[in-house]
């Protein structure tokens, strides 16, 4: 396999799972400001959380189905329940 | 979440319509939660019609289900509780298949026709279907709680409360299963950042 055998960068010590809440705007407001004012003299998290932006949007497969499918969704989903129903009674 | 408005009924209003037997207000559920219980299906399957499938069979089992709905948590999270678990056991369902398919095509000496089992050699794939291959097997690999964090936070924008609620675990569980999945993704895909 013809690959661009890349490491991924790490980040300083104990300090992965804050990027990763950081990332995803889950920290309070005063480990948010340390997070970034620690990245503002380190490089190699830098590239750690760059990398990690680059990745993760990729990981994200959205389908949007058209009307159609939709219309069908719907009829088919009646038709169970009515099913379930005609069950239960 | 509660997409209702002054003129709609909550979705706790309808789930208590729908316990007293109004057929028309479960549909109305359906009809709100349809799409985002289909994306979430398709984040598990990769699938359309799978999806589809799956979306409709934890609305079914809501239904059923209905009288157990108490409201102490919102309807949302307990039908998303529902989802996440009719996907999980989709997920082993195929994988008990594919190891079966497996071991027959084996004692057949016929190759396996799940896509997982039978690879195609990457120099005859263009980029695009490579990254998709390795971001399925990439996905594919996560346990399946770090997958379940990993999609509702990803893909879909809950918060981690919300998915501890629909987990039915703590914050920092998810919290751990979350971080974990990401560096289990970061290694597998660093190739294409």
């Amino acid at each position: 396999m013809a690959k661009n055998e890349k490491r991924p960068s790490t980040t300083c010590d104990n300090m992965e799972q804050d990027f990763v809440l950081y990332y995803y705007h889950e920290l309070q407001i005063s480990e948010q400001s340390n997070i970034e004012l620690h990245l503002k003299d380190c490089e190699g998290c830098r590239l750690y959380l760059d990398e990690m932006a680059s990745i993760l949007p990729l990981t994200v497969t959205a389908d949007e189905p058209p009307q159609a499918f939709w219309d069908r969704y719907s009829r088919e989903m009646r038709q169970k329940l009515a099913d379930t129903r005609g069950k239960k009674s | 979440m509660n997409e209702s408005s002054s003129l709609k009924p909550g979705d706790e209003e309808l789930v208590a319509l729908a316990q007293k037997g109004d057929q028309r207000a479960f549909e109305e559920l359906v009809q709100r939660h349809q799409q985002k219980a289909f994306r979430i299906a398709f984040d598990f399957a990769r699938d359309r019609e799978e999806a589809k499938d799956l979306s409709q069979e934890a609305f079914l089992r809501a239904y059923t289900h209905l009288s157990n709905f108490d409201g102490r948590s919102g309807f949302y999270t307990w039908f998303y509780r529902i989802l996440v678990n009719v996907c999980l056991d989709y997920r082993r369902r195929q994988k008990r298949t594919a190891a079966e398919e497996f071991d027959e095509a084996v004692e057949n000496q016929v190759e396996p026709s799940h896509p997982a089992a039978n690879p195609v050699s990457p120099d005859q794939r263009v980029m695009a279907s490579q990254l998709s291959e390795k971001i399925g097997e990439a996905l594919e690999a996560l346990p399946p709680k770090q997958r379940t964090a990993f999609i509702l936070k990803n893909h879909q924008g809950l918060s981690i409360r919300e998915i501890a609620e629909i987990m039915q675990t703590a914050e920092g569980t998810v919290k751990v299963h979350l971080h974990r999945a990401v560096r289990a993704l970061r290694a597998n895909l660093s190739e294409f950042a």
